[in-house]
């Protein structure tokens, strides 16, 4: 979910941009499986793949020069300040702080990287170890279930939080990326955002806080409506696609809940032309659930 | 009097796609140019239908239609009620939770109980009648 492109642009890269707009030294990466490492091109973040997300994380904060150290497992978006929250974390005095919402804790801690010890189980001693709760009052949104990633999106147009569209906004709460293109005669009905390099084919209708992700088109008299088209993906002509996530040939229709493989090319269909910008191929609807994890620590001289 | 025979249900395949259309239309061939067809396609099993089944299902309700009949579909799974509504034909189909809701549904108004003597707008004329005369 972390590296899935929406509004234009990845959970990663922009919870990438929130630190380094704060007062964080440098940032790590580590992902599990297949990666895309050119998230974004920036000196002071390292990427690297492992095959155990929690041992390398380990391994990278029993090495770290800090004496805070926050970690991320990146799955939900969460809005706060790492500043407050390092100050938070010094004022309590415990190894560990953890972030908490009004819906229970998130994965988003602060440590004292001098007491933990190399070799350590990094998850157990997260568990275990003395800790304080600090309250993020910011937006937060899980995405546990694909409903929140719709949730996100309507809250990104709507302007509820900081997971704003990229591109430029055409007409009041129309989005559309570079190179993006409407055809005559097509319907684009606020709000709704349409990705860089993305092509709406005439007659066709994008409404009910829609977004069609950068390489993709939609053709001929097509109707989405309160859907997602994730990158690179071909949307047939003549459909009537509502309530769903599509994402290659896959569909998730969220009315029905059901996931699926539509084999019919002319139907839906990867576009293997598009430019590689997530590192996802089509996997992504059938496989939720990713350890991405960023880490970023904060330079003595500025704590 | 016009007949009818029976009604027919008829289970879709799981996959129906370009590459078995041809077998289901032929299992389907015979009763669509019976007289007056009467068909029910269950598709509970259906997991997949491609844009061939869809033309291969439109097919046949034009086939039945042109013979006074009609095909309804029943027991529809999440997934073709999906791809149907996808394909923009789901509201062309009559559609059922069952079979046998499909079955009665042919026979809700049997055509010999319809009276082809009195005028179909009869009983409202008089009804207007009526009101005019209590007004």
């Amino acid at each position: 979910m972390a590296c899935v492109e929406v509004l234009g642009r990845t959970v990663l890269g922009r919870t990438l941009e929130e630190l380094l707009r704060g007062r964080v030294d440098s940032v790590s990466v580590v992902a599990g499986g297949s990666f895309a490492s050119a998230v974004m091109g920036e000196e002071k973040v390292r990427f690297s793949a492992a095959q155990d997300v929690w041992r390398t994380a380990a391994d990278k904060i029993a090495g770290m020069n800090a004496d805070a150290v926050l970690l991320i497992r990146l799955g939900a978006y969460v809005e706060f300040d790492p500043a407050e929250m390092l100050q938070f974390h010094r004022d309590q005095g415990e190894p560990v702080t953890r972030a908490c919402n009004k819906d229970g804790a998130l994965d988003l801690w602060v440590i004292d990287p001098a007491s933990f010890s190399a070799g350590e189980d990094l998850a157990c001693w997260l568990q275990n170890a003395p800790q304080a709760s600090y309250f993020v009052s910011g937006y937060v949104n899980r995405l546990e279930t694909p409903r929140d990633i719709r949730q996100l999106i309507a809250d990104g147009l709507a302007a509820r939080c900081r997971f704003r569209p990229q591109g430029i906004e055409v007409k009041p709460g129309i989005w559309m990326g570079q190179g993006a293109e409407v055809e005559r005669g097509a319907r684009v009905v606020a709000p709704a955002y349409i990705g860089s390099n993305s092509r709406i084919a005439a007659q066709c209708l994008i409404t009910r806080g829609s977004n069609i992700e950068s390489n993709s088109q939609v053709d001929y008299g097509t109707v989405i409506e309160d859907s997602t088209v994730l990158s690179n993906t071909y949307v047939g002509i003549g459909l009537d696609l509502a309530h769903s996530i599509v994402d290659g040939d896959s569909l998730l229709n969220l009315q029905h809940g059901v996931v699926l493989k539509i084999g019919d090319p002319v139907v839906l269909r990867h576009m293997r032309n598009g430019r590689e910008h997530t590192g996802m191929d089509g996997s992504f609807l059938a496989n939720l659930e990713v350890g991405d994890m960023a880490m970023s620590s904060m330079p003595e001289e500025q704590q | 009097m016009v007949t009818s025979g029976p009604v027919v249900v008829m289970q879709v395949p799981e996959l129906l796609h370009a590459g078995n259309v041809p077998d289901f239309m032929e299992e389907l061939g015979p009763l669509l140019e019976s007289n007056r067809p009467r068909i029910v396609l269950d598709c509970s099993q259906v997991r997949s239908i491609d844009s061939a089944g869809v033309e291969a299902l439109l097919h046949c309700l034009e086939e039945t239609l042109k013979r006074d009949g009609d095909l309804k579909l029943a027991a529809l799974s999440p997934e073709a009620e999906v791809i149907l509504e996808l394909m923009r034909v789901a509201r062309v189909f009559e559609a059922y939770p069952t079979s046998e809701e499909a079955v009665r549904s042919f026979n809700a108004i049997p055509v010999d109980a319809v009276s082809q003597d009195a005028p179909w707008y009869g009983t409202v004329f008089s009804d207007l009648g009526a009101l005019k005369q209590a007004s």
